[in-house]
């Protein structure tokens, strides 16, 4: 699955470890998800829509 | 008290496993008996901590890890029993153990033992393997 989590990100000028902060999980967790070699739990993709503001088909799509 | 990340609750596992595990064959007889099961209790208790403050990106690594790293574990183990069951090949480690058992009555006492620990510690090396690989993939 692709996502824009690291644009969105860096569109804030937050790094891996402030979004991991945020979310609360591990930045390895953020590397993983932004590099495409994890899927997040659907309710993880919610903090993250909620985080960014943004629907979640905007922030993932099908690859 | 500080509250300790996943991380440390994991170390800690591991360290006071392996302390209690060493001191249980050292002392041997009934008192290593009772050290060898609060070795087991401090593990599954700290492990359980572990889990529960780690996030889901590390649970499913190690989901996957027990499944595939346990199960190839667990086949290598049974793998490598006609290697490891050659005449003379145990000895030594059935010595150690039949000293950290007391010397029981049971004569069967040490195989039983070594026997789970030979299951437990081709699972435990499976997992380990396959935890690292899952991590290097992922990154």
């Amino acid at each position: 699955m692709k996502n824009r989590i690291r644009e969105l990100r860096t569109e804030r000028g937050w790094t891996q470890a402030d979004l991991a902060a945020r979310l609360e999980v591990s930045r390895n967790s953020v590397n993983a998800i932004e590099n495409g070699k994890y899927d997040p739990s659907l309710p993880l993709a919610f903090s993250i829509a909620k985080l960014f503001d943004l629907p979640i088909e905007k922030i993932f799509q099908r690859d | 008290m500080t509250r300790l990340s996943a991380r440390s609750w994991r170390l800690l596992a591991a360290i006071g496993f392996w302390l209690l595990l060493a001191a249980a064959f050292m002392i041997g007889g009934v008192a290593g008996l009772l050290l060898g099961y609060a070795s087991a209790i401090w593990l599954a208790a700290f492990s359980l901590g572990a889990w529960r403050r780690q996030d889901e990106f590390e649970r499913a690594a190690q989901k996957f890890s027990w499944v595939f790293g346990g199960l190839f574990g667990l086949l290598g183990s049974l793998a490598l029993l006609p290697l490891v069951l050659q005449p003379g090949m145990l000895d030594p480690l059935l010595a150690l153990i039949d000293h950290a058992l007391g010397g029981m009555s049971n004569p069967a006492a040490p195989a039983i033992v070594l026997g789970a620990i030979w299951i437990v510690l081709g699972q435990l090396i499976g997992f380990l393997l396959c935890w690292v690989g899952w991590h290097v993939t992922k990154q």
